[in-house]
């Protein structure tokens, strides 16, 4: 799309980061490059500090038995235009190790823990290799994500501790919560630390819900993959396996009918619309408004229902496959889904006009939970807790996939990044979803549904990155035989997670749960 | 003060169903439990091979189906081609052992 600045991007490194460039090509918008393993850290300091590109994804492949290395790949989006830059380097089998990125680039923090648990890949220089998704039992030495690892064969336990960031003074207290928590929501152990009633420290510990889906992934072909995407993380099933499916599709060079991407962008929508009013609700109810909840939910069960109407699935499961989508959308689907959009929003405005007026709610809202610009950045959140900070990112119109480039739609922005920010930026979205949908009903063309992908080569990458209702997920697919060679998945709440941990500093206690429903991260989709 | 009323009962009225004193009937295309018509299976067994966590077992004139490792994808319905296996709309699944889960339908013909 741009290949103009993007072929300067190469030309334009200093001499010292040039001359570790060992090859780079381009492709459409990719920019592919590949260095020596001792400039990987500062060619990624260089993408995120000169070129002020975001970090997607860092993270490695097996590849020994063709080469001989570990291929680490980390990939950046350019801030304007549709620009991916991936930075590749081989790390040698036999010394598996390379410069950290943490040290430079906060993000990396948890991308880099990840792969020296699963790889065994060791950052040097980064400052914390606690384990951060395997049990506490987990063996050393043993990584399961290399290709000589045998999933069938149960791992021995070793027993070993965790060690929890500590502060310690007079009249400071620990709080532990979870990871079995109250209500039906997944696991998770938060690790408090007050000082009478202000948070001073929080610590989060995940990896309750490791299930191993980018090892099982490995094993199954591709149609099988997409229903393993679909339950990555239950809520946003949809745009995982879109996201899947697009990364599949763009290996197999298939070309997606066009009315199949203007119904996978009405059912991505319709899933942002309840899952938003989820989150509205919650914040809703964790404020003691409960009647503005029991709203948000009875609108988010007529999302469902209407879901299930046009599906067959409340959560949009089994409509997503590689090559299009398998339902669609009659007539008689239309009027009842413009119908339903109707009701919803002139309910939905009563709902909203109550809650931006209702003193106790707003009271608790407002600067609570401040996740400050400056650390959103760093931290390089996404999704709309980034847009609630001032970061003015959104995938489906930086990165357009689906039917997006066609059709209108504005990106709410708000500064202050406190709970009230995040929850009109939630509000808002909602607005601009609804009239997506309908856009997309209307101009939506005649045509197939599916089209037919059955070549998928071997050995070759796709990637697609889809904005779920928690902001950017990333699906990167390297393809075996018949069966991803590698599958990574990212999803948002992996980058969301430690901005929880400084949006709650310095805020009391009862704030948690409403700072929490405000980012509403999932837990799955982080543990994988 | 009280204009929170205009949200719930006074502007909507009662929006909760009788549920399970009135039957619930799902919407046409629902994806319940995978059901079998005897008369139309011929036990090809494509929906076997289709199922993705191999729920589904055929065996002499018998087709079972395992709820308990079912994730109702609907896979199977949509490879069989005489209408044998379907999805029916049926949802109360709840059983009081694992056993009764699995599920056997008998095949005529």
């Amino acid at each position: 799309m741009m290949p103009g600045p993007m072929n300067e991007l190469v030309e334009d490194l200093p001499s010292i980061l040039a001359s570790s460039v060992v090859s780079s090509s381009l492709e459409a918008n990719h920019l592919q490059i590949e260095v020596r393993k001792d400039a990987l850290a500062g060619m990624a300091a260089h993408m995120i500090g000169h070129c002020h590109a975001w970090l997607i994804s860092e993270h490695a492949a097996d590849l020994r038995e063709r080469d001989g290395t570990f291929h680490i790949y980390v990939i950046f989006a350019l801030p304007k235009g549709d620009g991916i830059i991936t930075v590749m380097s081989k790390v040698d089998g036999s010394d598996p190790s390379y410069r950290s990125l943490t040290p430079d680039i906060y993000a990396a923090n948890w991308f880099e823990r990840e792969m020296m648990e699963g790889f065994g890949l060791l950052p040097s220089g980064h400052p914390d290799l606690r384990p951060l998704r395997l049990y506490d039992s987990w063996p050393s030495g043993v990584y399961p994500m290399r290709k000589d690892f045998d999933p069938s064969v149960p791992v021995p336990r070793v027993p070993t501790g965790y060690e929890f960031r500590h502060v310690e003074g007079e009249g400071i207290f620990e709080i532990p919560v979870g990871p079995v928590h109250a209500g039906v929501i997944e696991p998770g152990h938060f690790r408090f630390s007050v000082a009478g009633e202000p948070v001073i420290n929080l610590e989060v510990r995940m990896g309750y819900v490791h299930k191993g889906i980018e090892k099982l992934s490995e094993s199954l072909p591709y149609p099988r993959g997409v229903m393993l995407s679909e339950r990555i993380s239950g809520d946003n099933g949809f745009t995982h396996s879109l996201a899947y499916c697009q990364a599949i599709e763009s290996i197999a060079g298939a070309d997606v009918p066009e009315r199949a991407r203007y119904l996978r962008t009405a059912f991505s929508e319709m899933e942002r619309i309840y899952n938003h009013m989820g989150d509205i609700g919650g914040i809703a109810l964790d404020t003691a408004f409960g009647v503005g909840a029991q709203m948000a939910y009875v609108l988010r069960e007529r999302m469902l229902s209407l879901n299930e109407r046009i599906t067959g699935s409340r959560f949009l499961r089994s409509v997503n496959c590689i090559g299009g989508v398998r339902k669609d959308i009659d007539m008689s689907g239309k009027r009842s889904i413009s119908t339903e959009l109707i009701g919803l929003k002139l309910d939905f405005d009563d709902l909203v006009g109550m809650m931006t007026e209702m003193p106790s709610l707003l009271d608790r809202v407002e600067t609570t939970g401040m996740l400050s610009d400056d650390a959103a950045k760093n931290l390089n959140v996404v999704g709309p807790i980034a847009r609630a900070s001032g970061i003015d990112r959104d995938t489906r119109r930086d990165h357009p996939y689906a039917a997006y480039k066609d059709l209108s739609f504005s990106v709410p922005l708000y500064r202050e990044g406190d709970v009230y920010a995040r929850m009109m930026v939630k509000i808002e979205e909602v607005l601009e979803s609804i009239s997506l949908i309908e856009q997309a009903m209307d101009r939506m063309p005649e045509g197939q549904l599916c089209a037919k992908v059955v070549d998928v080569q071997a050995g070759r990458i796709g990637m697609s990155l889809t904005e779920t209702h928690r902001g950017e997920a990333m699906h990167w697919v390297m393809s075996g035989e018949g069966r991803p060679w590698r599958h990574k998945v990212r999803d948002p709440s992996f980058l969301n997670w430690p901005a929880i941990e400084v949006a709650v500093m310095g805020n009391i206690v009862p704030d948690f749960p409403v700072i929490n429903k405000s980012f509403n991260l999932s837990y799955s989709g982080n543990d994988l | 003060m009280f204009k929170f009323f205009d949200l719930g009962v006074r502007k909507h009225g009662v929006v909760t169903t009788r549920y399970p004193s009135e039957a619930f009937v799902p919407p046409e295309g629902s994806l319940g439990m995978p059901d079998v018509d005897g008369e139309r299976c011929n036990m090809c067994g494509r929906c076997s091979d289709a199922c993705p966590t191999g729920a589904i077992s055929l065996a002499g004139r018998k087709v079972t189906v395992d709820l308990g490792l079912c994730i109702f994808c609907g896979e199977c319905a949509r490879s069989c081609a005489d209408g044998g296996m379907f999805m029916s709309r049926e949802f109360e699944l709840a059983t009081r052992s694992r056993g009764e889960l699995e599920v056997e339908h008998d095949v005529k013909g």
